[in-house]
C-alpha cells in the first residue's frame, strides 16, 4: 500500500516535471485563416453538365433592336422599360470585388468600373439620369438566380455568354471580348495552363473559368471562392499557386499586387454580355440598340480607355451579331 | 426471575467497563461531529471564496472577452462602410476592444479557466485576426479592393472560430460558477444528521449516568453539551447568514449581471448584422432577418427586458429601464436605415447607420451599450458586496466548530474519568 503510494507520487512528480520541461510541450501549429466559403477539390465544381445536354448555338447572337431608341423618360407604354421608368430606379446586379469591372472604391465607397459604366448608360437611356440606379452586390454564383427570380433587371458582372446560360437567361450583344489566362507570383516557374498539373488553382464559384480549369488536361487542384479578391488573398498568403480567369479580371488583381504576373496565352474565348430575364425580351432589344449607339458614338471607347486600355491594350468595340 | 440477559446488563451497568465504553462513545461522537461540522463549514467558506474570487470573475472575463472581440469585429465592419480612412473614433474603439480582449484573456489564463483549450485557441488567433485587419486597412488606404477580402477573411475567423471558442469557455465558466453557488448554499444534511445522533447520544449518556450514579449532572458532560450547543448555534447563524447573503448575491448580483450581459451580447450581434446588411449592399437579407430575430428576443411580454425588469426596483433596474428606452430609439433609427436602403438611397442609409450625428444609429447604439455596461457594473458591485458578507459569515467557522467539539470531547472524557475514579 505504502509502496504503491510512493510509486504514484513518483509518477505524478515526473509528470509534473515533464510538463514544465520545454521539449515535452506540444508546439501549437499555426492554422492559416481562410476566406469564408472556400471549397476545394472536386466539390469546387457544382453539378457538371453532361455533354450534349446543351444544344449548339452562337453565343454572340442576340435579339435585334426594333427601331431607334425612345427618348429618355418616354418609354413606350406596356414595355419593361416603362415599368422600370415608373418605378423610378433601375435595379442592377454587380460585383463589388472585380477591380476595373465592378468594384467598391475603398476611398469613396462608390461602385465603379467598366461593367458599372455600362449600366449607368442604361439608366441614362431610360431616365436621362445615370444615377437612377439601385445596386445589388452579387457574387458570380448569384448572377443567374437574381435574374430568374426577378430581383434585378440587369446583371453586368464579367459574365461570359454561353449556350448553357442562354437556356436560363437572355444576353445582350457582346460588350467586351476576353479570354482565360493564368496569374501567378513572379518567379513561380509556372509558364501557362500546361504547368498547372497538381497545382492549387483558384477561381470564383459558378464561373466558366472554374469549369474550364476542371477540363484542363494538366489536372490542377481546384479551389473555389465567393469573390475574385478572395483568390488574391489566398495567393498572397501562399495558400494557392495560381489564379485563372478572364485576362481583364486578372489584370485588375495584378494591379493590386506588383509581385504577381499573368503568364501564358489565352486558352478560351470569353465574350461578355449583360444578362436579362427571359420574360423581358423588349429590354434586351432596348439595351442592344443602346450598345449599338454607344459603340458608334465613341462612348464605349471612352469607357474602355478609362478602365481597360492601359492594361489590356487597344480593342475595337465588339461587333453586334443578331439572331436571324 | 431475571433472565440471563438482564443479569448481564445489571452487571455491566455497574461495571467500570460499561462506563468506559460510554465515555469512549461520547468522545468519538463529539469528535465525529467536530469533523463533519468543521468540514461542512470549511467547504462552504471555500465555495463562497471560489465563487467570489474565481468562477464569477472568470465568467466576467469570458463575457468581456466575447463582448470586446465581437465589438472589434462590428467596429471593423463599420470602418469598412465609412469609406476612405476610417473615422478616428472607430479606430479608437477597435483598439480599445483589442486591448480589453487581451486584458481579459490574460487575466482568465492567469486564474485558470474551466476551458483552457478554448482560451488557448483564442489567444493563438487574436494576432492572426489583428494582422488580417491591418492588412485590410493598408489595402483600403491604397484604394485596393482586396482590402475588403482581407476584412471578410478576418471576420470569418472571428465569427466561425474565435467567438464560438470564447462562447464555449463562457458556458463552461458559467456552469462552474453555478456549481460553486450550489455548493455554497447546499443544505448541510450530513451535519444535521450527525448533530441529531450525537445530541441524542449526549442526552442518553447524561440520563444513564444520572440513573446509575444518583448524581443529577455530570459536569464534564454538561460542559460538552454546552460546547456542542455553542458550536451548532454558531453553525446555524453562520450558515443562515451565508445562505441569505449568497441568495442576495445571486438575485441582486450574478443573475442580473448574466441577464444584462445576455442582452448586451444580443444587441451587439444585432448591431453587427445592421452593418453587414449594408456591407452586403442589396443582398444582405439574411443579416436583416437575423437582426429582427435577435432584437425580437428582447421586446414584448416574453422579451428579456420584460423578464429582467419585473423583479425588483434597485439601481440595476433603473439603469435597465433607461437601456430599454435607448434600445427602442435605436430600433426606430434602424427602421429608418432600412427604409432608406430599400428605397435605393444607399449613401444616406450608410450615413444614418454609422455617422457620428446625435440622430445616427451608431450614437443610439453606443448609448445603449454604455447603459448596459453600467447595469453590469452595478450588478457586479451588488454581487461582490453580498459575496463578501457571505464569506464573512462562515469565515473561520469550520475551525471554530471543530475546536469547540474537541473541547467538548475533552470535557466529556474528563467528566466520565471522574466517575471512573470512583471505582478504584
Amino acid at each position: 500500500m505504502k509502496k504503491s503510494f510512493l510509486l504514484v507520487a513518483l509518477v505524478l512528480g515526473l509528470a509534473g516535471c515533464s510538463v514544465s520541461a520545454p521539449e515535452a510541450t506540444p508546439l501549437p501549429s499555426a492554422v492559416p485563416p481562410r476566406p469564408v466559403g472556400v471549397v476545394e477539390g472536386p466539390a469546387a465544381l457544382p453539378s457538371p453538365v453532361a455533354p450534349g445536354a446543351v444544344p449548339e448555338c452562337d453565343p454572340r447572337a442576340s435579339l435585334r433592336p426594333d427601331g431607334p431608341l425612345p427618348a429618355p423618360g418616354q418609354m413606350p407604354a406596356g414595355s419593361s422599360m416603362r415599368r422600370i421608368q415608373d418605378r423610378g430606379r433601375l435595379i442592377v446586379g454587380v460585383d463589388q470585388n472585380a477591380f476595373l469591372f465592378g468594384y467598391r472604391n475603398p476611398a469613396t465607397g462608390q461602385l465603379e468600373g467598366f461593367d458599372v459604366e455600362m449600366l449607368r448608360a442604361v439608366a441614362q437611356a431610360i431616365f436621362g439620369d445615370p444615377n437612377a440606379i439601385t445596386y445589388k452586390v452579387i457574387t458570380q454564383a448569384q448572377r443567374i438566380p437574381v435574374i430568374t427570380s426577378g430581383e434585378v433587371d440587369i446583371v453586368a458582372n464579367t459574365m461570359t455568354i454561353t449556350c448553357g446560360r442562354l437556356q436560363q437567361v437572355h444576353f445582350t450583344t457582346v460588350y467586351y471580348e476576353d479570354g482565360q489566362q493564368v496569374m501567378v507570383q513572379k518567379g513561380s516557374g509556372i509558364k501557362g495552363p500546361a504547368d498547372l498539373g497538381g497545382k492549387r488553382v483558384c477561381a470564383s464559384k459558378g464561373t466558366t473559368s472554374i469549369a474550364e480549369l476542371a477540363v484542363l488536361p494538366a489536372k490542377p487542384v481546384l479551389v473555389a471562392v465567393d469573390n475574385w479578391t478572395d483568390c488574391l488573398v489566398m495567393l498572397q498568403q501562399g495558400q494557392i499557386d495560381a489564379i485563372s480567369t478572364d485576362a481583364g479580371i486578372l489584370a485588375g488583381l495584378v494591379a493590386q499586387d506588383p509581385n504577381t504576373e499573368i503568364v501564358g496565352k489565352a486558352f478560351t474565348e470569353e465574350p461578355h454580355g449583360m444578362a436579362i430575364s427571359k420574360s423581358n425580351p423588349d429590354l434586351v432589344r432596348f439595351v442592344n440598340a443602346l450598345l449599338e449607339k454607344t459603340k458608334a458614338n465613341g462612348e464605349w471607347a471612352a469607357s474602355y480607355r478609362r478602365w481597360l486600355e492601359t492594361r489590356m491594350g487597344p480593342q475595337p468595340p465588339p461587333p453586334a451579331k443578331y439572331l436571324p | 426471575m431475571p433472565t440471563v440477559l438482564e443479569r448481564a446488563r445489571t452487571v455491566a451497568a455497574h461495571s467500570p467497563s460499561r462506563l468506559r465504553s460510554l465515555g469512549a462513545l461520547t468522545v468519538a461522537g463529539l469528535l465525529l461531529l467536530g469533523l463533519v461540522g468543521g468540514v461542512t463549514l470549511d467547504n462552504r467558506a471555500t465555495a463562497a471564496r471560489d465563487l467570489a474570487t474565481r468562477s464569477e470573475p472568470l465568467s466576467l472575463d469570458a463575457q468581456e472577452l466575447y463582448r470586446s472581440l465581437a465589438d472589434a469585429d462590428a467596429t471593423a465592419a463599420s470602418g469598412f462602410l465609412s469609406g476612405g480612412v476610417e473615422p478616428a473614433e472607430l479606430r479608437k474603439r477597435y483598439d480599445a476592444d483589442i486591448a480589453r480582449a487581451m486584458a481579459s484573456l490574460s487575466h482568465a489564463t492567469e486564474v485558470g479557466g474551466a476551458d483552457a483549450a478554448g482560451f488557448a485557441e483564442v489567444a493563438r488567433n487574436i494576432p492572426v485576426y489583428t494582422g488580417l485587419v491591418e492588412t485590410a486597412r493598408t489595402n483600403n488606404r491604397q484604394g485596393q479592393p482586396v482590402g475588403a477580402a482581407y476584412l471578410r477573411e478576418a471576420s470569418g475567423l472571428m465569427q466561425n472560430s474565435m467567438l464560438p471558442a470564447v462562447n464555449r469557455g463562457y458556458q463552461a465558466q458559467n456552469a462552474r460558477a453555478a456549481a460553486d453557488a450550489d455548493r455554497a448554499t447546499a443544505f448541510p444534511w450530513w451535519l444535521l444528521l450527525v448533530a441529531l445522533v450525537v445530541g441524542a447520544g449526549l442526552v442518553l449518556a447524561q440520563r444513564d449516568l444520572t440513573r446509575r450514579t444518583r448524581r443529577i449532572l455530570n459536569p464534564g458532560l454538561v460542559a460538552a453539551s454546552l460546547a456542542v450547543m455553542l458550536a451548532l448555534g454558531w453553525a446555524l447563524v453562520g450558515l443562515g447568514a451565508e445562505a441569505f447573503a449568497m441568495s442576495g448575491a445571486r438575485a441582486e448580483g450574478s443573475d442580473r449581471v448574466a441577464a444584462a450581459s445576455e442582452i448586451r451580447l444580443i444587441v451587439l450581434r444585432a448591431r453587427a448584422d445592421e452593418s453587414l446588411t449594408l456591407v452586403a449592399r442589396g443582398t444582405g437579407k439574411e443579416f436583416e432577418d437575423r437582426f429582427q430575430q435577435e432584437t425580437g428576443r428582447l421586446t414584448g411580454e416574453k422579451g428579456l427586458f420584460h423578464k429582467v425588469l419585473t423583479v425588483r426596483h434597485d439601481e440595476v433596474d433603473t439603469i435597465l429601464h433607461g437601456a430599454r428606452t435607448r434600445f427602442e430609439s435605436w430600433l426606430a433609427i434602424h427602421k429608418k436605415v432600412r427604409e432608406l436602403d430599400d428605397a435605393g438611397d444607399y449613401p444616406a442609409a450608410v450615413r444614418l447607420a454609422i455617422g457620428s450625428e446625435p440622430t445616427s444609429a451608431a450614437t443610439a447604439f453606443t448609448a445603449l451599450d454604455e447603459s448596459l455596461a453600467a447595469a453590469i457594473a452595478s450588478g457586479q458591485r451588488a454581487f461582490t458586496s453580498n459575496a463578501a458578507s457571505a464569506r464573512g459569515a462562515v469565515a473561520g467557522a469550520g475551525i471554530g466548530f471543530g475546536l469547540l467539539c474537541a473541547l467538548g470531547a475533552a470535557a466529556a472524557a474528563w467528566g466520565v474519568g471522574q466517575r471512573l475514579k470512583e471505582y478504584r
